[in-house]
């Protein structure tokens, strides 16, 4: 019984792969010293696997759902309901947050599913550590905010102002503003590639740096103003919805999409896609929502909705979270088999939902809408085991910054985005044909510029530190620094002065003997 | 003349200051009457006056213990009357009108605009009842005035036959009168008694017949509608019994409709369709046969009048043709009412005919026609039986009457070339007329509308009726399985089956309609096609190799020079991954950006690219491996304590030792 459970749970750590290599293909290989590699190599994975899954005996916690007794529907039992049952802390995690003025509000989760940031509409930005309520920073910008994000952890966040995005860090400090991305819409941050992720009413797709600051890449999509953004959290692609009713799937590398879907008759309103990234959702104004493989690029299941979706979640644990109009329904399974009734409901009256999230590591789903904030509880929506290495809830302060360093060194550079992710270290199927092709090209293009260089007429010693500082066009201001570099830059002049005049001086016998006499030759 | 003239002026001023003296008099006088009026002011005792003034206050009205003025009793006057009032306003502007105003007030109303106040109104109930009463009385009068004049044309060609016969009720009266003056005691009496009889026989005859009908329409065997037929509908589908009793109700059913509704045969309906296949075939198939049952009826009492006419010969009596006449009415009745049932007829046809035609011309279609026909007749229907319920008994629960109308002239209008295609979907429509009655009044047609009929075609047909049986199944089940919470889940969100979505559904569709995605996106990914695919580049340099000048043709035989594609260059249709999915388009560009993390050849030792990359398969890694495996991983094959000496490597043998 034991084993059978354990068989099931290493073939889920085996890793896929190409081909067949058991013992009747290793006896093939006549090479003994690759058939010993390889050999070695089959029984680590093997090994690997086997271990892994004997280690879950160390995930002790195990998600729980909702469950219905008899006549009873999952569906009908309400927050209220809910919360009469709960404890204390649980209890907690439903609230709601009524902000009338500036909203509708649009929030993101850290990754560790502490700290929560709101941006209303009209320009009002909270930080929260939620789960503890220990208030961030609140500030008002006074501008527009579509969309907020937090960076790779708590001490910073962006937002998409009316014009720029910015970036403040954890005290409402504005410590960047990003000029390049201009009427941001919608954000996303890769937090393993280190890259802030944008697309606005222009419809270009930006990359930025967040750690070297650079900007990766700027694609045209040529699909117009784009409001609706997701990443694929398994290989880091930007999945994006547009107004003729497709989702385009990009990488930083390609002018083009790679991929391009073709998902609804109207515009596409939301898009959010698994964190395995083997599922996407999205809406349309043509009020349906689909259900999509996007291993296969099949369609899955299709809904219709009343009121077109506004915004979709996937949780951890794969419950699907819609908000349409004021109303927010979470569907279980939804992914596997056609439901019929949705896993849970809840109605927060009188508003519009704007934006919802599953909060990670948690069984709370928090939404904004145009009278606040509200968080409420699903239960099995969250992972219950965290990976520490990965993100940890309770991070201390040392904690987070031992991961900050530790993730900046494993960053991984933009260039690796790809559909697969795995294709690192592969070999290049083009024909050799073709390569030869490129390597030829490549070279041209290289030989071709080294043709255009031109000697640039370099001004030695023009950029000393000194002469920078001279140069400063801010000169009514006189410190010790500015007094001190006065006085040498006289004496320098003095000294040139003299040195003319020597010089001037038709050169005598003995001028043999000096140094400078000895440079004249 | 100068002196004269100051003279003058002279006279005139002491002229001046005589008229000046008097009026000085004249004000010294006035001023010493003030004088005196002060002096008589002054002369009153300051206590005295205090006194009367009080007394004054307290005279104002005599206080009673309600505070109500007892003036009138304590100092003899009467009530303050008009004239006191108006006194005090005589030198007023508008005095004039207020007093002829007055005036008529006093005169009691007789004079002027006033008049006494109104008795109150009566309570409001029987305010009505006197109207309804008086009104009632005044309609009488009215509609007596038409009681004897014929509303119908039939009635109104029965009178003018009545009429041209001598029949009418004046002249048999007279008739009869004269009749009864030629006959002896004895016959009258005899005449009497057979009369007497005639009418028993009619009577019990005629209560005969009605108790059968109230029998079948107590029973409702014939329904669907009865409780028995509902439990056995919903219960009894998989018991042998009960479903051959629905199969008998069925067909009395059927039975009993053709009686009512004895149209004709197809063929006429298929003879009028295919002589007249316009718009408005529909109505005119409603007109002939409408006339047909005018004429059927007129003729049927055409046969009968003759046998009453015999009977009056035969000196049967006037209760005979009495009955007569009530039969005649009855089956006026009757024939109106058919006209009644008929008159709803083409309302629902053109219902059905709007829809149908919507149908058709929108392109997506997504139902079959006669589907949406029956749907909406049936709809139709329902709202009828609320309106209806008075005019017809036999159209006030059946439904399924003006199904079949409705089926027999969609049949005419889709079909109308062969018999065979005729029966066909005679036969299809009656089974899923079956269908229907089977499942229930209720269910509604669009939950079954996403499947898909193009074409409607018979063989499309079949289909739709066998989609429909499946999809009447699930209705059950769900029907079955129906509580509030499921309902109120359906109604939460988003279901396929919930007609409001539908009708949402289509709203949405017809919005995007314009909006040509599914054409722009599919001639997108054609380009995309064409431009991936391997292409053969003819790159002959045009002139080269060839004579130039004036009169030189280029030949036809020169070999042009084509750059063929590369091995691997471009993709092929078919070959495309994208090739199966018509709604999406897969770049197949390779990313020259990620070339630097792919290996061009396959490293030492590995033979295959399969061995190659099978050995990349397992991460190496703390973050992917438990931590024992990630240190078995990265030890090195050979460990060395620190501290120790390596000693160099020695060969195991020394050649030079060898020799030696």
């Amino acid at each position: 019984m034991k084993d059978s459970l354990l068989e099931a749970r290493i073939s889920k750590y085996v890793r896929p792969t190409g081909g067949k290599l058991g013992p009747k293909q290793l006896k093939k290989i006549k090479n003994r010293k690759l058939k010993g590699t390889l050999e070695r190599v089959e029984n680590y994975s093997q090994e690997a696997a086997h271990k892994a899954a004997s280690h879950e005996l160390l995930l002790i916690e195990e998600p729980g759902y909702l469950e219905a007794e008899g006549i009873e529907k999952t569906f009908n039992i309400t927050q209220k309901k809910l919360k009469e049952q709960l404890d204390e802390n649980s209890a907690k995690k439903i609230f709601d947050l009524k902000l009338t003025n500036f909203g509708p509000y649009s929030l993101d989760y850290t990754r560790n599913g502490r700290h929560m940031v709101i941006g209303g509409r009209k320009g009002h930005l909270i930080t929260r550590d939620w789960l503890e309520n220990k208030p961030g920073c609140e500030i008002h910008v006074k501008e527009t905010v579509r969309d907020v994000k937090w960076l790779h952890n708590e001490l910073f966040f962006a937002a998409a102002q009316k014009k720029y995005v910015f970036i403040y860090d954890h005290n409402g400090l504005e410590i960047h503003r990003l000029k390049k991305h201009i009427e941001v819409n919608k954000l996303e941050f890769l937090p393993y590639h280190f890259l802030l992720v944008s697309v606005g009413n222009a419809g270009w797709l930006k990359y930025q740096d967040t750690s070297t600051g650079k900007l990766v890449a700027e694609l045209r999509t040529k699909l117009g103003g784009c409001d609706t953004m997701a990443q694929n959290p398994w290989n880091a692609i930007i999945n994006l919805g547009h107004a003729n009713g497709t989702v385009t799937l990009w990488s930083p590398n390609m002018s083009a999409p790679l991929v391009k879907m073709l998902t609804h008759r109207g515009p596409v309103k939301a898009i959010s896609v698994d964190h395995t990234g083997n599922y996407m959702a999205t809406s349309g104004l043509d009020g349906r929502l689909k259900l999509w493989d996007i291993r296969t690029y099949k369609p899955l299941q299709e809904y219709f909705t009343r009121t077109p979706a506004s915004s979709l979640s996937i949780s951890q644990l794969g419950l699907l979270g819609v908000g349409w109009g004021p109303h927010i329904t979470v569907w279980k399974d939804a992914f596997r088999i056609k439901q019929k009734s949705p896993y849970m409901n809840h109605l927060q009256p009188g508003t519009q939902i704007q934006d919802i999230q599953f909060c990670p590591y948690e069984d709370a789903l928090g939404f904004g809408h145009s009278d606040g904030v509200s968080s409420i509880l699903i239960p099995g929506s969250g992972e219950p085991n965290f990976d520490s290495l990965e993100a940890n809830p309770y991070q201390t302060k040392k904690q987070r910054q031992e991961a900050e360093v530790h993730s900046l060194l494993d960053k991984i550079q933009p260039e690796m985005i790809m559909l697969d992710p795995t294709f690192i270290g592969n070999i290049d199927r083009t024909s050799k044909e073709i390569q030869e092709k490129e390597r030829k090209e490549q070279e041209e293009e290289e030989r071709a510029g080294e043709g255009k260089w031109e000697p640039r007429n370099k001004a030695r010693g023009k950029n000393s530190s000194l002469r920078r500082y001279l140069r400063k066009k801010q000169k009514n201001v006189i410190d010790e620094r500015r007094m001190k570099i006065t006085r040498i830059e006289q004496e320098r002049k003095a000294n040139k002065k003299r040195q003319k005049e020597t010089d001037n001086k038709p050169p005598t016998a003995l001028d043999r003997f000096t140094n400078k006499k000895r440079k004249l030759f | 003349m100068f002196f004269e003239e100051i003279d003058e002026e002279a006279d005139d001023l002491i002229d001046d200051q005589k008229i000046d003296d008097a009026k000085a008099d004249n004000l010294i006088s006035f001023i010493g009457s003030l004088d005196k009026k002060r002096k008589r002011v002054d002369n009153d005792d300051p206590i005295e006056k205090q006194k009367k003034q009080i007394k004054e206050r307290t005279e104002a009205y005599e206080e009673s213990e309600y505070n109500l003025t007892t003036r009138e009793s304590s100092t003899g006057k009467k009530k303050v009357t008009f004239h006191d009032l108006i006194g005090t306003v005589q030198e007023e502007v508008g005095f004039s009108g207020l007093k002829q105003k007055l005036a008529s007030l006093e005169s009691g109303g007789n004079k002027g605009t006033y008049k006494d106040p109104l008795p109150a109104p009566l309570p409001q109930n029987i305010q009505n009842r006197l109207n309804r009463q008086v009104a009632y009385e005044e309609t009488k009068k009215d509609i007596s005035k038409w009681e004897p004049i014929p509303s119908t044309s039939l009635e109104k060609e029965v009178d003018s036959i009545l009429e041209k016969s001598g029949m009418k009720e004046e002249d048999l009266q007279k008739y009869e009168n004269i009749q009864l003056n030629k006959l002896s005691v004895d016959e009258v009496a005899a005449r009497r008694s057979e009369l007497r009889r005639m009418r028993e026989l009619m009577y019990q005859e005629r209560m005969k017949l009605e108790t059968a009908r109230a029998k079948e329409r107590m029973t409702l065997k014939h329904k669907n509608t009865s409780k028995w037929a509902k439990q056995a509908l919903k219960h009894g589908r998989h018991d042998s019994e009960s479903r051959q009793a629905i199969v008998e109700q069925l067909n009395r059913h059927e039975d009993l409709k053709r009686k009512i509704h004895d149209l004709g045969s197809d063929e006429e309906l298929d003879d009028v369709s295919s002589e007249s296949n316009n718009e408005d075939d529909e109505s005119v198939i409603k007109e002939k046969a409408f006339d047909e049952l005018e004429q059927y009826q007129l003729k049927d009492f055409a046969d009968e009048e003759p046998d009453s006419a015999k009977h009056i010969d035969n000196n049967l009596g006037r209760m005979i043709f009495g009955v007569g006449t009530k039969e005649k009415g009855a089956r006026s009745d009757d024939s109106s009412n058919a006209r009644v049932s008929f008159d709803q007829g083409p309302d629902i046809t053109t219902l059905s005919k709007s829809t149908f035609e919507q149908k058709n011309n929108s392109e997506a279609s997504l139902l079959s026609e006669p589907m949406s026909n029956n749907d909406s007749v049936n709809q139709q229907v329902e709202s009828q039986q609320n309106d209806s319920e008075e005019i017809n008994p036999w159209l006030q629960h059946d439904t399924s009457k003006l199904v079949t109308s409705s089926k027999k002239v969609n049949k005419s209008i889709n079909i109308k070339n062969s018999k065979k295609l005729d029966k066909l979907a005679s036969k299809l429509n009656k089974q899923k007329h079956e269908m229907q009655m089977k499942v229930d009044v209720e269910i509604d047609m669009n939950k079954i509308m996403t499947v898909q009929v193009a074409d409607n075609n018979t063989k499309k047909e079949v289909k739709t009726v066998a989609t429909d049986n499946s999809a009447i199944e699930n209705v059950n089940i769900e029907s079955d399985s129906d509580d509030d919470a499921n309902a109120e889940a359906i109604k939460n969100f988003i279901n396929v089956k919930n007609p409001t979505a539908f009708t949402q559904r289509e709203l949405v569709a017809r919005a995007f309609a314009n909006d040509n995605v599914v054409e722009e996106f599919e001639s997108e990914k054609q380009a995309i096609i064409e431009e991936d695919m391997p292409k053969e580049i003819d790159i002959t340099l045009p002139g080269w190799g060839t004579w130039g000048g004036k009169g030189v043709k280029p030949s036809k035989n020169k070999k042009k020079i084509i750059a063929k594609p590369l091995p691997g260059e471009g993709i092929d249709v078919k070959k495309r991954q994208d090739a199966k999915l018509k709604h999406v388009i897969i770049n197949e560009k390779s990313i020259k950006k990620s070339k630097k993390y792919l290996f061009t050849d396959i490293p030492y030792p590995f033979e295959t690219r399969e061995q190659y990359e099978r050995s990349l398969r397992t991460p190496v890694g703390k973050e992917w491996n438990t931590n024992e495996v990630f240190q078995k991983m990265i030890t090195p094959r050979v460990v060395t304590k620190m501290g120790v000496v390596i000693e160099p490597l020695t060969a195991p043998f020394k050649p030079g030792t060898e020799i030696n």
